[in-house]
């Protein structure tokens, strides 16, 4: 019994549809493999957590993979590849270029240290709003695109959550988003 | 008395004292650290038949160096601060567990000439330098001071006075010649350092560098000097006992650098002939003799595209990169600071060290390179790394272990050694290609890109080689990826989700990355 999954990796626009299922119930290691609108036969052998073995054309190679919710990791060759798997019909909305957010979150947990805008400011891109702390390193969230400052939801010396809104953001004056 | 009179008497003294090194040898050591560092030390103390006593944060509870450990004790708290810089409460914790001598590993309490001395206070041996020679080399200013006056060369600039007012650092400014290099007194590490081409930029460069250092240092005082438009970062390990034997253990090149920390260093390197590694080599030996060095330190230079160096600074500790130097030595650092600590005079001369091969070593980072080198959160799931003769590794985490947002994201050191610099490049692609970690992001292969690029190859590259460095690749994903993907995903329950997540990576204020640098 074969399902399908579409896996969208993080840096290619593409998603990618796959399905697997066992040739035979007798022989654990033998898979169809459906990879968008080829078909091949793999060998996959898996050892412990996550790691295996696959042979594919003759070549055998070495990976490891986890996943967590939608968010599957491979490493392979050298390389870490991040996917999400998505359903058959692909991401909605697709990416939209630089749109102006109207909400801009901590990447990470860490404390605020300076706040270089106030409510009402006029911004232009890449102008610096925040300025944060990390891992012992400061980074600096700038403004993606042209706006007006609606709101500041955070105070210098909080510490916040990855994740956590630090800053509202509106068009100004009812201008395009995308400079 | 002769020379050959003082080597044998010194013979003969190294004899008796490794006869009561035996007795002097201390029975228990504390490490004042974690991660990487603390389980090397802890490796060459239980070599050595020495108790490891590990301390650690409440995040790092489980950690390898607390697992690895013959005893640890907690320190209540979370940040560095309340934790492993907690000079009171360490100290403490060494006197009740009858700890004779306390290794502080590098960062953290390292380079605080105060924790020195609370080490001496509490009648506990602190491995490294005195607290006057840390105090004196942690302050860049006397440090230029004391060894420009000792006839090593030192790079033009300003540093009378570090509280000087804008008046008179634009006054020098115009005097040393745009641009300029703003510098915490007490900086280290790319902290409160800043480049200014004109007025302006220092101007807003001097307000920037005092913030960072005042928050990293607690020192607000700044110095100016030339800055080196193609410079090379190359460092010599220096080494001196308690009877003025004083060595150095030859260079480590350390140019591939990004946000002014290191990340790849080698040895030897490839920008030096024999007639200038002689020559810096008595520069750094005599920055050692200068200052009475005991213990293992480093002297770091830059070297100019026309093959002049200058003193840059004395790190007063075990280097992150000293792998390298004890691949080409083969020597153990850590043994030999302990030994030197116990009062041991140092087992070899300088005639006596003869490095061999090429060695390089890769710091492992749990950052993106493609974002700006963000630092990556999260549960190490795999981290299994090609170890095995020519090849070492030097590992804080195993598989499970979390890094956290606490402290520096460092993970592990990869080194390799080779005959030839051809060979030890070709190992190191090679054992950065089988390192498989997941979980967590890495720079395992962008660091593999950056050894197989041909300009590393060639060795031709500076400290700025990485600021043009491209990361970004868009190669096609392999049939075995998605094969292995599918097979992950095999039990996947089937959830619909919307492209949020591309959206906010598009429009992500993080896509402007460069606004990331060391405080």
């Amino acid at each position: 019994m074969s399902r399908k999954i579409t896996l969208q990796h993080a840096s290619q626009s593409e998603p990618v549809s796959v399905s697997i299922e066992k040739v035979a119930e007798g022989s654990p290691n033998d898979f169809h493999v459906v990879l968008g609108d080829r078909r091949i036969d793999a060998e996959i052998e898996l050892f412990g957590s996550g790691a295996g073995w696959i042979r594919l054309g003759g070549k055998v190679v070495r990976f490891y993979g986890h996943r967590q919710g939608d968010d599957i990791q491979v490493w392979y060759g050298g390389k870490v590849y991040d996917f999400k798997t998505v359903d058959a019909e692909g991401p909605k909305g697709a990416v939209r270029g630089a749109v102006l957010l109207p909400e801009l979150t901590a990447p990470m947990p860490g404390t605020i240290l300076r706040i270089l805008v106030a409510d009402g400011d006029e911004l232009s891109a890449h102008q610096p709003l925040i300025i944060m702390e990390s891992m012992k390193m400061e980074m600096t969230i700038s403004a993606p695109a042209v706006g007006c400052v609606k709101e500041i939801t955070c105070s210098e010396g909080d510490l916040v959550e990855m994740g956590a809104l630090l800053i509202r953001l509106e068009d100004s004056g009812g201008g395009a988003g995308d400079e | 008395m002769d020379d050959e009179l003082k080597i044998a008497l010194l013979t003969e003294q190294w004899h008796v004292n490794r006869e009561r090194g035996a007795s002097l040898m201390f029975k228990k050591v504390l490490i004042a650290n974690r991660g990487e560092v603390a389980v090397r030390i802890t490796n060459t103390l239980q070599q050595m038949g020495i108790v490891a006593v590990a301390v650690h944060s409440q995040p790092d509870r489980w950690g390898l160096h607390v697992r690895r450990a013959d005893e640890a004790y907690a320190l209540e708290g979370e940040s560095a601060a309340d934790t492993y810089l907690r000079i009171d409460r360490i100290i403490d914790i060494a006197k009740s567990c009858g700890a004779d001598a306390i290794h502080p590993g590098y960062g953290f309490l390292s380079e605080n000439a105060e924790f020195a001395q609370a080490c001496s206070d509490a009648g506990i041996v602190f491995i490294g330098p005195s607290p006057d020679v840390i105090r004196k080399m942690g302050d860049k200013m006397i440090a230029k001071t004391t060894l420009a006056d000792a006839g090593v060369p030192v790079v033009p600039g300003y540093w009378d006075d570090g509280n000087a007012d804008v008046a008179t650092l634009e006054k020098q400014a115009e005097r040393i010649g745009y641009p300029v290099l703003i510098k915490a007194a007490a900086g280290g590490g790319g902290k409160g350092m800043r480049v200014a081409r004109d007025v302006k930029e220092l101007r807003s460069g001097l307000d920037v560098a005092r913030r960072e250092s005042v928050s990293a240092f607690g020192d607000d005082r700044v110095f100016l000097e030339k800055y080196v438009a193609s410079p090379r970062h190359v460092e010599f390990q220096i080494f001196g006992d308690s009877t003025g034997r004083t060595v150095h253990m030859f260079e480590r090149e350390c140019s591939i650098q990004r946000r002014h920390q290191k990340i790849i260093e080698e040895s030897p390197s490839p920008a030096l002939t024999p007639e200038l590694r002689d020559e810096m080599a008595t520069a750094a030996v005599r920055t050692a003799q200068a200052i009475g060095y005991e213990g293992a330190g480093t002297v770091e230079f830059i070297l100019d595209e026309s093959g002049a160096f200058y003193f840059l600074e004395v790190n007063t500790r075990l280097q992150v990169e000293h792998p390298i130097t004890e691949m080409r030595l083969r020597l153990d650092l850590v043994r030999l600071q302990i030994e030197v600590a116990a009062g041991l005079p140092l087992p070899f001369e300088q005639v006596d060290l003869v490095p061999t091969g090429h060695a390089i070593e890769c710091r492992v980072y749990a950052e993106d390179a493609a974002r700006g080198f963000l630092p990556s959160v999260g549960t190490i799931r795999h981290f299994d790394a090609p170890v095995g003769a020519n090849v070492r590794l030097d590992s804080g985490v195993q598989a499970g272990d979390e890094v956290t947002v606490y402290y520096d994201p460092m993970l592990a050191k990869l080194v390799v050694w080779g005959m030839s610099r051809e060979e030890a490049l070709s190992r190191m692609v090679w054992a950065l290609r089988r390192f498989a970690v997941t979980g967590v992001t890495t720079n395992i292969a962008f660091m593999a890109k950056v050894i197989g690029d041909p300009a590393f190859v060639r060795g031709e590259y500076d400290t700025h080689f990485l600021d043009s460095f491209a990361v970004e690749d868009h190669e096609s994903i392999p049939d075995e990826v998605l094969v292995a993907s599918a097979m992950m995903a095999r039990d996947a329950k089937k959830q619909v989700h919307g492209s949020q997540s591309a959206a906010t990576a598009a429009a992500s204020p993080w896509r402007d990355a460069g606004g990331w640098r060391g405080v």
